[in-house]
């Protein structure tokens, strides 16, 4: 008996793949669970502090030194 | 791939893939309820564990979702879907793959009645379990699944000669780890 047998006897190949329920409600949970928003808050952000720098140039080394 | 209704015509699922990489979510629940149960089908066959591949089926179709802009809609969507189903059930491989602990050294096969038999096999289970995920999804596929390697290469986008030679390598350690269990096949 070689090693292919001897896993074939311990596991032997999966009769049932037959899917028992629609996974489609599943699916819509995790779509829902995107982070869709982040994105745009993060644009945002990177915005604000943009503008920042150029309304408030002379803040950015105190900026940088805090940082 | 074969899916559910398999009867559709190519043209209409290019349309839909197109529709699909735009974005379209309906065109996506129409692929993923096509789709479902061959991928789950796939999955469960690496992972041999039915909730599992449940969760893996729509673990990659959020995968398929996240990346829709780069899908080729001149390219069958099934196995684009059966390659995605192939990395998630690695990766679940991979974390499902800490938990496994082998046995200590185990009686020889020669003299073992039918609980050693039975304990034997679970160490045989827990050696290969224990394997790199990628040798074991590989392995699993090829040697207890008997799938052609034609198909494992389509399925994980390595060439064929790479598959051959993580079987081998699958093999070879398995055979070191059962060795170590005192198991000589």
């Amino acid at each position: 008996m070689n090693e292919k047998d001897l896993l074939k006897k311990a596991l032997p190949p999966w009769q049932n793949t037959a899917l028992e329920r629609d996974l489609w409600p599943g699916m819509l949970r995790r779509l829902d669970q995107a982070p869709a928003r982040w994105q745009r808050f993060d644009w945002a952000l990177i915005a604000l502090l943009f503008a920042w720098c150029l309304f408030f140039p002379e803040l950015l080394p105190q900026l940088l030194y805090h940082l | 791939m074969d899916t559910q209704a398999g009867d559709k015509p190519e043209l209409d699922e290019a349309v839909l893939g197109a529709r699909f990489a735009a974005g379209d979510l309906a065109a996506f629940e129409t692929l993923f309820r096509q789709y479902q149960r061959p991928v789950y089908a796939w999955i469960v066959r690496i992972v041999r564990n039915p909730a599992a591949a449940e969760d893996l089926t729509v673990e990659t179709f959020w995968r398929i979702w996240r990346s829709r802009r780069r899908f080729d809609s001149s390219r069958p969507f099934g196995a684009w879907a059966r390659r995605v189903a192939t990395h998630a059930a690695i990766d679940h491989l991979k974390t499902a793959r800490a938990e496994v602990q082998l046995p200590a050294v185990l009686p020889s096969p020669d003299a073992a009645d039918a609980a050693e038999r039975r304990e034997i096999r679970d160490a045989v289970a827990g050696a290969f379990r224990s394997l790199p995920a990628r040798l074991q999804a590989v392995a699993t596929l090829a040697l207890i699944e008997e799938l052609p390697y034609e198909e494992i290469s389509a399925a994980t986008g390595h060439p064929i000669g790479t598959i051959k030679t993580r079987v081998f390598r699958a093999v070879r350690l398995l055979r070191k780890k059962l060795s170590k269990l005192g198991i000589r096949p």
